[in-house]
Formats: structure tokens, sequence, C-alpha cells
């Protein structure tokens, strides 16, 4: 998922968190001790006040794809199924049912699902409190999941990844204008709905519990739906224990309560506070302070950097307010193998024992921003493999091992390096250009000598070059993704599947079109989930780790803090962020 | 003058297009620019918009909507032409109405700048007086002091200071809890004075060491030299001097202000006030074309327009200066 990144405009203002940080010391002391929580007691009612940097990309649950606009629709949106609100990441990615009664039914090949709704689920209000007749306090029905997703496909919407949808029968002929409805999702009653596929997808429910399967009332959405640009993103409806009653862009959303959602129809939130005041616009920096000062319980896009998060850590309040989990994100150098001489899978692998991760690691940050990756597949996801029982590249330290990497340079035809011009793009922004530096300090000990290196500032190396298969970078060192949903699906199809490689908007920046790999992700596509479906994408996992198109280099952790206010915070993988679902204040009355 | 007036604002209107043009050349053009679509390629933006793995036929029908896919001067003309008639567009990321959004957040950016800049009078031409009448005194010596610490403190780092020291510590002060002087005046004077002070400061420092420069500087010319030779009382020649000395101040205070209400982008940052600056800043790290566009414009505008005011009321000020 792409997290809003800051381009920021003045370089002076990271160098402020310096001074920040060096002003930010003597704050022990003047901490108020919470209130008594007995183990087991949530408070209930109060406000949750979260600090924010930046907006939601959007409110409409066809479009938003920000992490934090997910962690607002947990709150507000219902979904077939959702993840539970547990601790354990394992438990985690085990669905349960949200607006349906179970998690869905396939048929032998996993290429039909059928869900049946639960009773007694209805609409709440619009954005602003608005109750709209015949939508609020209505039973939520098929026939609104059914429009949630054909509106996906239609233009003045623009739905944020149609393409975990368009193995609905029937979608192409709705995109191309020649149908009025996605046949492919039928509907035999209110209660029940069927999705037939084009294909077999055993991770189904997993994308019935993104946003965009979130149900959208027909008839009125309709209507802005049919407008040039709709503007249903004003004017969404409720159907989880929040509405929205307030937004002002980049300045605050504020949550109510939703009386149309009966508790007894949701195993997993717990709606424990009754407002969530959510404050958009601070300095990073200045967010911290809030947060750690008790005046706002979640920072939300703000975290500690830099020196800020030594002195987090240091402090032995602080440090115990603070979260560090893997947002299941990997970083990583690509080489494009349709480019001489990376088309060489021994040099390819030679690039990946050449390159030194702990550089990269100690540049980024050190061990708290996340662990060295050794594979694809980021911990938290089925196919993972752990670093203690797979690490193909593994050297003392994961600096790299020169000797071995000329090796192979020799054995894929290059003994003495290669000379001719390769197009090296990085970016300018710190620390994205030490990265460069780094890889091409390694590449060029291995015999590179021509790197054409260019680091535009971000995010244009991927709009400009990365995603343009015509401009033939030959390596890209400031190249990231993160999961959509749980399941290796969303990092090796879009990333390593050949059938992914596009004229523009492309992600599989490597070109990578494997047999064997595609192949391997095919399978494990098909495979239902479960034990068998993890195997299956550990095998694709080992496949695309050592096709060496990608030198994977962290795991990147989630930061996050929150206040002595706050009782029970749980770390979402989904979203990447404390569940508030589950959690409550001691503020409350 | 009124026909001075009429040909100013004539240029104006040339400087105003030749701004917005600019930013349709950085955006459009320009190498690096997000909006630059090269032959036979989809526009950046539209791939930017469209999310993940893009269906070709979606970025197509983004551009479409846009008009990116229409060349460059065709793009910047129709958008002059609904600049002219009102319409400056919506935004590409929130589909809010641009000029909608830049007067909505007006008030919050015209309350930092004209209240910072009556601090920052108040502070900066009585010290800068009595600095230059109290020449080489301890008073002198101090604030002049003052200024120089104050024109080197950037605002960004003064500002977490007091953030610090106001909020984090003395619990006096509350940033990001900013209301309107219509929904709420007492809450809104709680929030605006600290950015107030902080803003002023470096402000302060410049009018100080201007006013002294030119009370020193009228101090020594020949007719206030006569005016006390025959024995005026002091206090009508200082008069004498403040005419001339604080002249210039109205000059700079008319442009300062002018860039001010373009957007305060730090102090608007730093302390969380939803203005003019923190739309912009917002709006280039999501390349919202028609945000920057109807940020950058009123900005202009405002330059422009303090420039004429200056000019114009500087011709009654000083009798000089006249206009034809």
């Amino acid at each position: 998922m792409s997290k809003k990144r800051f381009i920021r405009l003045f370089a002076v203002l990271l160098a402020l968190s310096l001074f920040a940080a060096a002003c930010g010391g003597s704050d022990d002391g003047d901490t108020t001790s919470p209130k008594d929580v007995p183990a087991g007691e949530i408070p209930v009612g109060g406000t949750l006040r979260i600090a924010g940097a930046s907006d939601v990309d959007f409110m409409d649950p066809a479009s938003m794809y920000y992490t934090l606009s997910w962690t607002l629709a947990r709150g507000v949106f219902r979904t077939l199924v959702t993840y539970p609100a547990v601790a354990d990441f394992e438990e985690q990615n085990v669905l349960v049912p949200d607006l349906a009664t179970d998690v869905g039914t396939p048929n032998e090949d996993s290429s039909e699902w059928t869900f049946t709704l639960k009773d007694g689920i209805k609409f709440g209000p619009a954005l602003g409190n608005e109750a709209v007749p015949g939508v609020t306090g209505e039973p939520i029905t098929s026939a609104d999941i059914k429009y949630a997703l054909e509106r996906v496909f239609i233009p003045s919407v623009g739905g944020g990844y149609p393409f975990y949808y368009d193995i609905m029968e029937g979608t192409d002929a709705f995109v191309a204008g020649d149908a009025d409805e996605i046949t492919g999702i039928e509907t035999p009653d209110d209660k029940t709905i069927i999705f037939h596929l084009t294909e077999p997808a055993g991770d189904w429910p997993f994308r019935m519990a993104m946003p965009a399967s979130a149900p959208v009332p027909a008839d009125y959405a309709a209507g802005f739906d049919a407008e040039k640009d709709s503007d249903y993103d004003s004017h969404v409806v409720a159907s989880g224990p929040y509405y929205v009653a307030e937004w002002a862009p980049e300045e605050q959303i504020t949550l109510e309560r939703n009386e149309e959602w009966d508790p007894d129809t949701d195993d997993v939130r717990e709606a424990y506070v009754d407002v969530v005041d959510w404050k958009l616009g601070f300095d990073n920096d200045v967010g911290v302070q809030k947060v750690q000062g008790g005046d706002y319980e979640i920072g939300l896009d703000v975290s500690p950097q830099g020196p800020a998060l030594e002195q987090t850590l240091a402090d032995p309040e602080l440090s115990k307010r603070l979260i560090n989990e893997p947002s299941l994100c990997t970083r990583y150098v690509f080489l494009n193998t349709t480019v001489e001489p990376f088309d060489s899978l021994e040099v390819r692998q030679a690039v990946n024992w050449a390159i030194d991760r702990a550089n990269l690691k100690t540049l980024q940050g050190g061990p708290i921003t996340g662990d060295i990756a050794s594979s694809i597949i980021p911990p938290g996801m089925g196919g993972y493999l752990s670093t203690d029982e797979y690490n193909p590249f593994g050297t003392d330290g994961m600096a790299g091992d020169l000797d071995k990497a000329k090796e192979l340079m020799a054995a894929g035809g290059y003994p003495d390096g290669y000379d001719g011009e390769l197009l090296f793009v990085g970016a300018s922004d710190p620390p994205h250009d030490k990265y460069a530096e780094s890889v091409r300090a390694d590449l060029e000990a291995l015999g590179f000598s021509n790197l054409n290196v260019k680091t535009p500032a971000f995010p244009n190396q991927y709009t400009q070059f990365y995603g343009i298969p015509d401009k033939n970078v030959a390596i890209g060192t400031s190249a990231g993704w993160c999961k959509d949903y749980n399941d290796a699906f969303t990092f090796l199809d879009p990333l390593f599947s050949g059938d992914n490689i596009l004229e523009s908007g492309n992600q599989n920046y490597a070109e990578i079109d494997d047999p064997a790999v595609n192949e391997a992700i095919a399978t494990a596509t098909k495979t239902p989930f479960g034990d068998e479906r993890v195997a299956a994408w550990e095998e694709a996992n080992r496949l695309a780790t050592e096709s060496g198109a990608w030198v994977p280099w962290t795991w990147d952790n989630e930061t996050i803090i929150y206040s002595e206010n706050l009782v029970n915070p749980i770390y979402n993988t989904f979203f990447s962020h404390i569940d508030w679902v589950v959690a409550g204040v001691t503020t409350a009355e | 003058m009124l026909q001075y007036v009429i040909r100013r604002l004539l240029w104006s209107f040339v400087m105003v297009m030749l701004v917005v043009m600019v930013v349709f050349l950085i955006f459009f053009v320009l190498p690096g620019g997000t909006g630059r679509k090269e032959d036979g390629r989809a526009s950046p933006v539209a791939v930017m918009m469209a999310g993940r793995n893009p269906r070709p036929e979606l970025v197509k029908n983004i551009e479409e909507r846009l008009g990116l896919d229409r060349p460059v001067y065709v793009q910047f003309g129709r958008y002059v032409w609904n600049a002219l008639h009102g319409d400056l567009g919506y935004s590409y990321q929130s589909q809010i109405d641009v000029r909608e959004a830049v007067f909505h957040r007006l008030p919050a950016t015209a309350s930092l700048a004209f209240g910072a800049s009556i601090v920052w009078l108040l502070i900066g031409i009585p010290i800068g007086i009595i600095s230059a009448l109290k020449r080489r005194s301890l008073l002198d010596r101090g604030s002049m002091l003052f200024a120089l610490i104050g024109v080197s403190m950037p605002t960004f780092w003064l500002g977490l200071i007091a953030i610090f020291y106001f909020d984090s510590n003395l619990n006096v002060y509350s940033v990001g809890d900013y209301a309107s002087i219509t929904d709420n005046p007492a809450q809104w004077f709680a929030t605006m004075w600290l950015p107030w002070l902080v803003l002023a400061v470096t402000f302060a420092a410049f009018y100080t060491r201007m006013v002294r420069g030119n009370m020193l500087e009228v101090q020594s010319e020949d007719y206030i030299r006569t005016a006390r030779a025959k024995g005026l009382k002091e206090r009508s020649v200082i008069r004498h001097i403040l005419r001339s000395a604080l002249t210039p101040v109205v000059t700079m205070y008319g442009l300062d202000l002018g860039i001010l209400l373009g957007g305060a982008i730090i102090t608007e940052r730093i302390f969380n006030i939803p203005g003019i600056g923190l739309l912009a800043v917002d709006a280039i790290s999501s390349s919202d074309l028609p945000i920057i566009l109807g940020t950058t414009l009123f900005a202009a505008m405002f330059v422009i327009l303090a420039n004429l005011i200056v000019d114009v009321v500087y011709a009654s000020l000083d009798p000089r200066v006249r206009y034809s």
C-alpha cells in the first residue's frame, strides 16, 4: 500500500528535528500517572484524540488506499469478512466473518465463492450526520455489495486497486460499457451473494476484506457516480460503529457513534470510545510532542525519527508507549532482467552477493527500522521465510562477499566486469542519496565501470523511470513495496509475474518473466488458503529470491507512539496501525 | 493618477499570467515536472492517480477527464479562460473547488499575517527610533543585539522552541486548536498569540535595524542640521526625521504583508494553522496542480496588489513622489 510520502519542501525542515530533539531533553518528572485500569477492563466512552500530519487520500471506500485511510475505514466501513482484533500476527491473518455469516464457501477450485449476509446489519448516516431517506437505518443487502464492487470500475469513481477484482466474470464487458452490471456477481436474494471468477482465487476472502468491498447503497451513490466526477467521497454512508460527522480536508476528521450499528452483529469491533477527534496538519515533531505529552492518544502518520526516536527509546516511560512492528514492506534494489548483463542469472546473483546490505541498514537508521531482508516476502505474511531457515545470499553480518560475487561474474561470462553504460536510478531525498552511493560503490568494486547515475527527487524515480519499461533503467536503488493484504499474492503477482509488465505504471521493475517463477505464482494463487497455500508461497518466494532480480535488503518496521491515556493498544498488520476499535481511553467520564 | 493605476493594473495582469505560465512550465515541461508527458506515454499524474497496476483504459480515461492529453498550451489557455471566469478548477486529490478552498483558508492566513505584522511594527519601530536617538547607549547596543539574534533565528527553529516551552512545559498554549475568529474569538486569540510573536521576531528585528539606519541617515542631512541650528524644538525635529525615516517602512511593510498573505508556510506548518501556505505544501506533496496554481495565483496577486497600494500611498506620504 502506498503510504503518503512527504516530499518536503525544504530540506531545512528535516534539520529542525535535530534541534527539536536537542531541546526536548527535560520531559521527565512532569508526567502524571495514568488512571488505574484493572486488567481486562477497558473504559467505555470518551474521546479518542488522534494527532495526524496528512489527510486521508479519499473517504470513498472504493478509492481509499493509504494505510491511514484504512485505519479510519476499520471503524466506519464493514466488509463481508475482516481481520480479528487480536495481538498475535498469525491469528490476525485468519479472517473472521464480519457482514457475512462465515468466511465464504468456495467451490472445488476456488473459482466460485458464496457468502451469506447476517441479519440486523444496517446502513448508518452519511457523512455530516445526514440521515438519507431509504438508506439510513435500512438493511444492507447483497445488492449493496455488488454495487460497491461494480463502481470500482466506474471511471467517475476511480477505484484504488481494481486489478484485484477484475477476475470476476463479465468485468471486461462492464468496463467496455457493453453491460450494465458485472454478471459474475450473482445476488439470488437479499442475503446471498455469489462470485463467479474467471480463474481460481484462494485468497478471494482477503480481497473481500479490503474497503473497496464495503457496501455502498446503490440508489443513493449511483446519483453521484453518474456525474463526471463522483462526489460520493463527501457523502459516504457508514456501515461500521462510527460515521464521519465532519471532514474538513487537511484539517479535521470527526467520527461519532453510528446508532444503527448493532453490536450483536459484530464480533470484532468493541467500539469503546464515543468520539474520534482526528486533528490533521501537524508538523511531525510537534505531533510527536503532543502525543507524548498526553494531549492526543495516538500519533497517526507522525512518529519520532532520528534523534527524537533515540530519545524516546532511551526514556523508560516513553519507550513503553512505542510500538515498533513489521509494516509488511520490503525495500529492494532491482536489476532489469532485459538489460545486458542482467539478463544473465549469474550476474544478478553476483550482485546479490556483492551488495553490502548491512551498510544500507545502517544508513536507514539501524535495527530499529526493521530486520535486514534475506528474501522477498516480509515477516507477518504467509510465505515468509525467516533468515535462520533461508538466506541464499547470506554472509557474516550481511555485508556481502565480493570474492564469491566475482566468481559468479566470471561464470556468467564477465570475468573483467562490465564497461557498457548502465542507467542507474536512485533518489535524491536523504537517506536515498546515500543508498544510491552505497550500491554504486559495491557495483564498481564488482567491475561495473560505466554507471550513468541519476538521482531524481521523490517520487519521480517511480513515475519517470522505474514505471516506464522504455527507459531501460538497469539498476534502481530506491524501490519498495508494501502489502495490500496479508497474502503473498499482493507481493509476487504484481512484482514478479511476467503478465504484469505494463507500458506505463509498470511495477515489475525488473521486468522479470521467468517461466518457473510465473508457474509458482500461478500455482500458489490457485491453492486454497491454509498451510498448503503458505507452502506454495514459500516455494515461489524461494524461486523469486534466487532469480536475483531483486536485492531485497530490509523488511521495514512501522513506528507508532501513543499516550498513557490509551488502553489496550493492539497493532494490526492489515492497516499497520493501532486497532483503535478495541482500544479505550482513560479520559472517559 | 487614475491613468497610472490603470496602467499598473494592466501590468499586474501580465505579471500574474507570467507567474501562472511559469508554474505550468515547471509542472509540464521541465524535466522532473510531474505533469511532463512524453510522446506516446501516459501522463505521470494520471498514472499516479490511477493507483496500482492500472488498466491502460483507466489511465487514458483520467487523462481525458482532466484534459491532460491535450497540448500544454491548450491546457494553459483553458486554465486562463476559466480563471478569468472565476473558475479555478477542482483539486485532483480531494475534488474540492480550488477557489472555495483558498477562500476557506484565507481567514487563517490573514489572521496570522495581520496579527504578526501589528506585533512587529509595535516592537520594531519604537525600538528602532529609541535606538537611533540614544545612539551608542546601552539601550542601543541591547536593541542591536536583539536585532542580530532575531534576524539570525530561523522561524522553524524558534517555533519549535516556543512550542516546547509554552505548550509542553508551561501548558499555556496548545498547538492545533485553531478556531476562526467568527466562531470562537477567545480560542482564536489563544491559538494565534504565539505564532504572531514567533513570526514577528524576525520581522521586528529587520524593522528595528531599518528604522534605526534610516533615522541615523536622515539625522545627518542638511535640513535637519539647519532645523537644529535655527533652534527648532527637538520634538519638532524628531517629527521631521520620522517623516522621512518611516516612509521606506511603508514600502517594506506592504511587501512583507503581501508575501505573508500568500501563506506563511513554515509558521503555518509548525503551529498547524490551516492557512494557504499549508494548503500549498500539501498540494505540492501530492502533485495537485489546480491547488498549486490556485495558491500561487493568490500569492502573486497579493504581492502585486500590495505593491500597487504601497506605490499609491507613497504619493501622499512623500510630496516628492507624483504620478502622472
